[in-house]
């Protein structure tokens, strides 16, 4: 369903390990982070990435538990969480929701995480105590890796933490298909009587196999 | 925030007028020296903003509509509860003295009693980064109940010294004792000209704050009264906060 989508990220990813504009990592190298729930407020504040120009997309491909993080720093974000899951029967839309639910449910100690799922938007503030501690954007990729390693079907994460307005400009077409793919996959789910011909999402919902299934299965069973 | 410490929640209660958002004021002033406070402006008549001269860009209504729109779009729990999360830190206004959220006019119709509990939830759960929180609220104190905590600390009854303020004040105080959770219930006779004594056996306490010059002329001015730096009615404030803070600490000890 992803596979085009991945593919762009990953050819953009090599550019930019060629240039040495984003560098790659073994998320295990970082230290490990407690787990626990804050808000970060203005007093407490080291420094936050994302809101306005941030993207987060949750995807499923090939991975192999590595952290590609860009070398510098605007205060952007952008999360790129890829999970190579075993299907086994698993329902594309189950495992949609129960990857989007272990991003959304990490919380770490002296860290606020939020994300707008309607907007793809992520918002991290991190605490001047977590930054004092050792806390960086390593130590987030390997909790990130953690948390969705923990979802049952998943063999292993691969976490992209892009930080500079322009690579997230660069993906923007990429990024909005992501999002449009996965919006139609929850759409399909949702409603029970399917309109095709007038929905905004026809065009992916044909063009991408996986989703011309699934809405096929549904338009049988209805 | 301080380590160790639980947050005091101040709800500032009182019938129309009698100067409920000049005492949440003052005590945002009197406490941000002394720790982290969250201001909450829960009256939809919005006067602590001005007060505290805070411009206010979204109001906790304002996040309120936007979910119940993405509702009527499409409801999932998991998307709604993120992002009812990201929109309440996002109306967080930041000051470099204190924390502001406005709760804003209710506007909308119909009931979403869920998404009106993780509001709550979201509120409250915001509430534990501060030292601090003072809510002005409406009359009665089931309005900040329903739309802003469960709970207070601290229940801050004001009236102004007429015997209808003071009725309306008592009849809040019973009101509230069903209602709503608190340990301690002040009354607050604001506005005080000339020396008065005021005997309430419903109270656990009663303040007097005197009737202030400065403060009128700061509200015909439109000057947020956090530049006042010195008048009768903060004085009193400062000693109302101070009897408050160590009575709250024997109740926490």
């Amino acid at each position: 369903m992803f596979e085009e989508v991945v593919e762009r990220i990953r050819a953009y990813l090599e550019e930019g390990l060629k240039r040495g504009s984003i560098h790659e990592y073994h998320p295990f190298s970082f230290k490990s982070w407690d787990r626990g729930r804050d808000v970060v407020t203005r007093h407490d504040l080291a420094y936050e990435m994302g809101r306005q120009d941030s993207a987060l997309l949750i995807l499923w491909g090939r991975a192999e538990n590595k952290a590609y993080i860009s070398a510098s720093s605007d205060g952007s974000l952008a999360v790129i969480v890829v999970c190579d899951v075993a299907w086994n029967g698993l329902e594309r839309y189950e495992c949609f929701k129960a990857l989007r639910e272990a991003f959304y449910g990490l919380n770490l100690s002296g860290v606020t995480i939020r994300a707008l799922p309607s907007q793809a938007m992520v918002w991290l503030r991190v605490s001047k105590e977590a930054s004092a501690k050792g806390f960086s954007l390593g130590v987030f990729a390997r909790a990130v890796v953690e948390a969705m390693n923990s979802v049952g079907f998943v063999r292993a994460t691969d976490v992209i933490l892009l930080t500079s307005r322009e690579e997230i400009k660069a993906l923007k077409d990429v990024f909005n298909r992501a999002k449009k793919i996965a919006d139609a996959l929850i759409k399909m789910h949702e409603e029970k009587v399917l309109n095709c011909e007038e929905c905004d999402y026809k065009d992916v919902c044909s063009e991408i196999p996986e989703l011309k299934m699934i809405r096929d299965k549904i338009v049988r069973k209805s | 925030m301080s380590e160790n410490r639980e947050t005091m929640k101040i709800a500032v209660v009182g019938k129309g007028g009698v100067g409920k958002t000049t005492i949440s004021a003052l005590l945002v002033k009197v406490l941000s020296k002394k720790g982290k406070v969250l201001a909450i402006d829960a009256d939809p008549a919005g006067g602590l903003s001005a007060a505290l001269g805070v411009k206010v860009e979204k109001t906790l209504e304002d996040v309120r509509n936007e979910i119940v729109n993405m509702i009527r779009e499409r409801y999932d729990k998991v998307e709604v509860a993120s992002s009812v999360d990201y929109k309440v830190l996002e109306a967080l206004h930041e000051h470099e003295m204190f924390s502001f959220l406005a709760m804003g006019r209710p506007e909308s119709e119909g009931c979403y009693c869920q998404l009106n509990s993780m509001l709550r939830e979201a509120i409250e759960f915001l509430s534990t980064s501060f030292d601090y929180v003072v809510i002005d609220g409406e009359a009665g104190i089931e309005q900040i109940n329903r739309r802003v905590m469960r709970s207070a600390d601290v229940l801050l009854v004001v009236t102004d010294t007429t015997k209808k303020g003071f009725h309306v004040a008592n009849q809040i105080r019973s009101v509230a004792e069903k209602a709503v959770m608190f340990r301690r219930c002040a009354l607050v006779v604001n506005k005080v000209r000339e020396p008065l004594e005021v005997v309430s056996k419903d109270f656990d306490s009663v303040f007097l704050v005197p009737e202030d010059e400065v403060i009128f002329e700061f509200d015909v001015e439109g000057r947020p009264l956090l530049d006042i730096n010195d008048s009768p009615a903060l004085r009193s404030v400062e000693k109302m906060v101070k009897t408050l803070l160590s009575s709250e600490g024997d109740l926490l000890a």
